[in-house]
């Protein structure tokens, strides 16, 4: 049961990575000024080294993460109530935090906005180095520079997986870790075909903006859903 | 009367905009023109004009040519 229930809360840190909205939409705004300023193949091209610099660092945080928890972090820790307990409480704010502060409110009502929780002068920076990106070590750094901006978001993932993988021995934890870091950029690749298959900026944002509510809806949901599976995990 | 330098980096920001959405640049940069004409013409009698105004006034005219590029141009800096 205990099993089951680590293998649950895993693929719900899977679903909350794979909706989350920043990094998506950074790709978007890059993608679309590098086909406005090369052509479809370079802009192709260059997209890779995106989703490259956000499996980078994705992987390298994660791995460090379960390095630290496996080595540093006792079998007394990560069994122990308090542990778990605090783990619990960080999923109910996350769940707090991503319903009502993920998306910024519409400053008016027709605003077609999806304006995230990143202070503007960040958000602003990412947009100038999006547009500004033009080799691949750009790119690269923008695909970081953007996955360290969510950490905020992520690092409770990147724990709690890590602690259910060592609940679960570590001949599956590498299939999730490999399945975590991929899950990751799913989001981009779709975006990417969406772009390849002559869908534009325009229509991506439409749609982003359409599906707003549900999204935040899901990441709130999972986050606390990953809380009470804790919680349950700890009485059994 | 409008700044000359911002609506020169309006009109090259929209023709990379356009060539993004697939417009033909022919096209694109004709209606570009006519668009940015009429903004600033709209804009004329006003005393203060607000980046948001000039955005508007803009993103109003290029709907009468091509709605994705007034969107993408309206909401560029409201995707993240």
């Amino acid at each position: 049961m205990s099993d089951f229930l680590s293998v649950i809360i895993i693929l719900l840190a899977m679903v909350i990575q794979a909706f989350l909205q920043l990094t998506p939409g950074v790709f978007s705004i890059f993608y679309h000024h590098a086909l406005g300023k090369t052509s479809a193949k370079k802009a192709d091209d260059a997209s890779l080294s995106f989703i490259l610099g956000t499996e980078i660092l994705t992987a390298i945080i994660f791995l460090i993460i379960y390095i630290i928890i496996s080595f540093v972090v006792t079998d007394k820790i990560t069994d122990s109530n308090i542990y778990m307990a605090t783990l619990a409480g960080i999923f109910i704010a996350e769940s707090v935090i991503t319903f009502f502060f993920y998306f910024r409110k519409n400053s008016k009502k027709k605003e077609q906005s999806t304006k995230t929780f990143l202070p503007r002068f960040i958000a602003q920076n990412l947009i100038i180095n999006a547009k500004k990106a033009k080799n691949r070590s750009d790119t690269i750094t923008l695909g970081i520079v953007t996955t360290a901006c969510e950490l905020v978001f992520t690092l409770p993932l990147y724990i709690i997986i890590s602690t259910e993988i060592l609940n679960l021995g570590l001949r599956y934890g590498f299939v999730y870790i490999i399945a975590y870091i991929i899950i990751a950029t799913v989001p981009l690749f779709v975006i990417r075909t969406a772009f390849r298959t002559d869908h534009n900026l325009a229509e991506i944002q439409r749609f982003r903006v359409n599906k707003k509510f549900w999204v935040k809806l899901v990441l709130s949901i999972s986050y606390l859903l990953i809380a009470i599976l804790i919680i349950v995990k700890g009485w059994l | 009367m409008l700044d000359e330098k911002l609506l020169k980096s309006t009109e090259s920001d929209l023709k990379i905009h356009a060539k993004a959405l697939g417009i033909p640049s022919g096209a694109a940069e004709a209606f570009i023109k006519k668009s940015l004409k009429a903004a600033e013409k709209s804009l004329k009698g006003k005393k203060i004009i607000t980046e948001a105004d000039f955005t508007r006034a803009i993103a109003k005219e290029l709907k009468k040519y091509h709605a994705d590029l007034a969107y993408v141009y309206e909401n560029y800096d409201k995707i993240i």
